[in-house]
């Protein structure tokens, strides 16, 4: 399997005050391509951080961040953005759509900022909605769809540029425990259907069932790596 | 990021707000509002008072006289024959050399001699011009109906009359004119024909001597005495037109009376024929100059920026000139202070439009950094967001500007409308006058302030940390 994402000593170092707080405090691993993978830990732990940095979203202070073969800790903000509008998708814990736009719009949002036609954003769009079982509610606005059903646009959203890498950053901190459900299994199938690498941050354990590996997290160590996938496979086995 | 969409997503998140950007753009159209209405008003007053310039001789025309050509000198200084060789008289020749000099458009000779009409029992004075008919079309002489310039081929003299020249005529038995009675002399000046006489000093003395007959006989011994006993030639002419308006309005024309050079300067030669045409210069001897010599010539510029230097060209070719230049100039100066004042005044309201444009903007800016956030995390880049914002700012500019504009209109009339109820035609000019440019340079530059002031607010939007959307609260 291939590497795509790859982190090696990453340290980020924060200043409170006089004192220095380590929220990540040497971190190494890698994630492969078509690989569901879940970092858990309390809040607290850094691993919000440690998604922030693979998103390219903070600078580390030491340590290399290399995802789809590019150094990503080097580059400069307008090279990040076009980095993550053509390589990664983001699925956010409260959603965050454009409350003026439709659920079809929203999902096209990131195609209109590549300047993609009308037409055809639309059409790439609509596909993304159908796969996410949204066909009734295409035209409805964000406070007219459930949590459950934002989500799945925003998941929509994730997909439609077609991105190598999905970050999830506690998708479903905002859901109920039914929906919740819902919204891993959905991006669990996507992931593995349409063979993306799926990062997702959680504090919870429950959550981080539907991955294939698990990274534990505490104080800004993984202290725990849990492979999921392949008991799956020992045990169909 | 297309147009299209920057476009499309900058009126959607204006209109989400609407009472905000209400009241924003209401800033905005109160700041162009008086801008624009402050500067009309500047122009209208300046748009009037060149209309009254026109009047006056106009913008770009220049009179040049001869130097010294009054004749007054003689009879003080007695070096007589020194200054004859350095006179300066408007003859043709100096038509042509004045025509040569850099741009003039036009120069004309002018031909002025006093005569004596007479109407039945009416005796007027009359201060007659002569002009080429392209001299005549530059005044923008402005005729009653059925009125037109001399012809310059007719046989006989024909005149355009101003509109208030029927005042000077009077009653010869009673010498009761206009002035005296309040009554008009029953005169048409248009279709009645009247008797010139160019010679009034010939004219006087064969009246005098008619009256000498019955009168005092002391003075009649000398008035008999002198050559001309015959009465002078009495010209028939008739009027091409008259000038509009009445006998109580007034412009700089109203009290001449125009007709053809060529005309009038074959009839005097005629008249005078070995004699000293007056207001001819003559040499000592009293014999007539060998050339015949205009009174002035009016000169025209090119533009009204030229006339200064058309001015100071013949000034040195020796020649007296005179012009509205200085007067022009320093009503130029003093519209470009009042326009300023004014103007200054109305942007004072947009600058604290500008304010209000900023301030919204950077409300928005904080209303909006997750959106802003999430928006670059999901690919949108900096620039677009950027242009997003100084749209925004722009829009709210441009839609002041409009509306702004369209209000100007209003308040220019309503305003004009007021005015006009007031006086009563003396100035026929609008009091405010929104020219085109007017509206474009304030559209313009409404938007330009909309997008200097949200200049900075699109900045802090652009450098917002994207870290924000992902926080969560």
């Amino acid at each position: 399997m291939r590497e795509i994402i790859s982190v090696k000593n990453l340290y980020k170092l924060y200043r409170v005050g006089d004192s220095v707080v380590r929220a990540l405090d040497g971190v190494s691993f890698s994630v492969y391509e078509g690989e569901f993978c879940a970092i858990v830990g309390t809040s607290g732990s850094g691993k919000s951080t440690l998604l922030n940095m693979l998103a390219g979203l903070e600078k580390p202070t030491r340590g290399e961040v290399i995802v789809a073969g590019k150094h990503i800790e080097q580059m400069k903000e307008n090279e990040l953005v076009k980095f993550r509008g053509e390589n990664v998708g983001f699925i956010f814990q409260s959603f965050h759509l454009m409350g003026t736009m439709n659920a079809l719009e929203n999902v096209a949002l990131p195609l209109t900022f590549r300047g993609e036609p009308r037409k055809e954003r639309i059409k790439k769009a609509d596909r993304m909605l159908d796969l996410v079982s949204l066909e009734k509610h295409k035209k409805h606005l964000p406070n007219q769809l459930s949590g459950g059903q934002q989500q799945r646009v925003s998941v929509a959203r994730a997909l439609v540029n077609d991105p190598k890498i999905i970050f999830a950053d506690e998708p479903t901190g905002a859901l109920d425990s039914h929906t919740s459900q819902d919204v891993m299994r959905l991006m669990q199938r996507l992931v593995r259907e349409q063979k993306r690498t799926l990062v997702m941050v959680t504090h919870d354990r429950s959550q981080a069932e539907y991955a294939d590996r698990v990274l534990e997290i505490i104080d800004g160590k993984i202290v725990h790596i849990t492979e999921n996938r392949r008991k799956e496979e020992n045990e169909r086995a | 990021m297309r147009w299209s969409d920057l476009l499309r997503m900058s009126v959607s998140s204006l209109r989400r707000r609407k009472l905000r950007t209400f009241l924003t753009v209401l800033g905005v159209v109160i700041g162009t509002a008086s801008i624009v209405v402050m500067i009309s008003l500047g122009l209208g007053l300046q748009e009037s008072m060149y209309k009254e310039v026109e009047q006056n001789g106009g913008t770009t025309s220049i009179t040049v006289t001869g130097k010294d050509s009054g004749g007054m000198m003689y009879g003080y200084s007695g070096m007589s024959s020194d200054e004859e060789e350095s006179q300066k008289y408007i003859t043709d020749d100096v038509i042509k050399d004045l025509k040569n000099v850099a741009h003039v458009k036009s120069a004309e000779p002018i031909l002025s001699i006093s005569v004596i009409a007479l109407k039945g029992k009416y005796e007027g004075f009359i201060e007659l011009t002569g002009m080429t008919p392209e001299g005549l079309k530059t005044l923008n002489l402005e005729l009653e109906d059925g009125g037109r310039l001399p012809d310059p081929n007719s046989a006989q003299l024909e005149l355009v009359y101003g509109n208030t020249v029927i005042t000077n005529f009077y009653e010869k038995t009673s010498g009761r004119g206009y002035w005296d009675s309040g009554e008009l002399p029953d005169i048409d000046l248009q279709t009645d024909s009247v008797f010139l006489i160019l010679d009034q000093d010939g004219y006087y003395q064969s009246q005098s001597a008619a009256s000498d007959i019955g009168g005092s006989a002391g003075e009649s011994g000398e008035g008999g005495t002198a050559s001309a006993k015959t009465p002078p030639k009495k010209h028939v002419v008739s009027a091409s037109g008259v000038l509009k308006g009445g006998p109580d309005t007034y412009t700089v024309n109203s009290y001449m009376t125009f007709c053809d050079i060529n005309k009038l300067r074959t009839y005097l030669e005629k008249e005078f024929r070995g004699r000293a045409i007056p207001g001819q210069p003559t040499t000592k001897s009293g014999k007539p100059y060998n050339k015949f010599v205009y009174s002035s010539a009016k000169v025209q510029a090119d533009d009204m920026e030229n006339v200064e230097a058309v001015s100071d060209a013949i000034r040195a070719m020796g020649y007296n000139v005179s012009s509205n230049i200085e007067y022009i100039d320093s009503m130029k100066k003093q519209f470009a202070m009042v326009q300023a004042v004014l103007g200054g005044i109305g942007a004072v309201s947009l600058f604290v439009a500008a304010i209000g444009i900023a301030n919204t903007m950077m409300m928005s800016i904080y209303e909006r950094t997750k959106e802003i956030g999430v928006m670059k995390v999901i690919g949108c880049s900096l620039g677009n967001i950027r242009q997003m914002f100084l749209l925004e700012a722009a829009f709210i500019g441009l839609g002041g500007g409009v509306i702004g504009n369209v209000l100007s209109f209003l308040m220019s009339a309503a305003i004009n409308a007021l005015v006009k109820g007031k006086e009563m035609g003396m100035t026929t000019g609008q009091i405010s006058y929104i020219p085109l440019w007017l509206v474009l340079v304030s559209l313009g530059f409404a938007m330009l302030v909309g997008t200097a002031a949200g200049y900075f607010p699109a900045r802090r939007a652009m450098k917002l940390s994207p870290l924000a959307a992902i926080r969560n609260e």
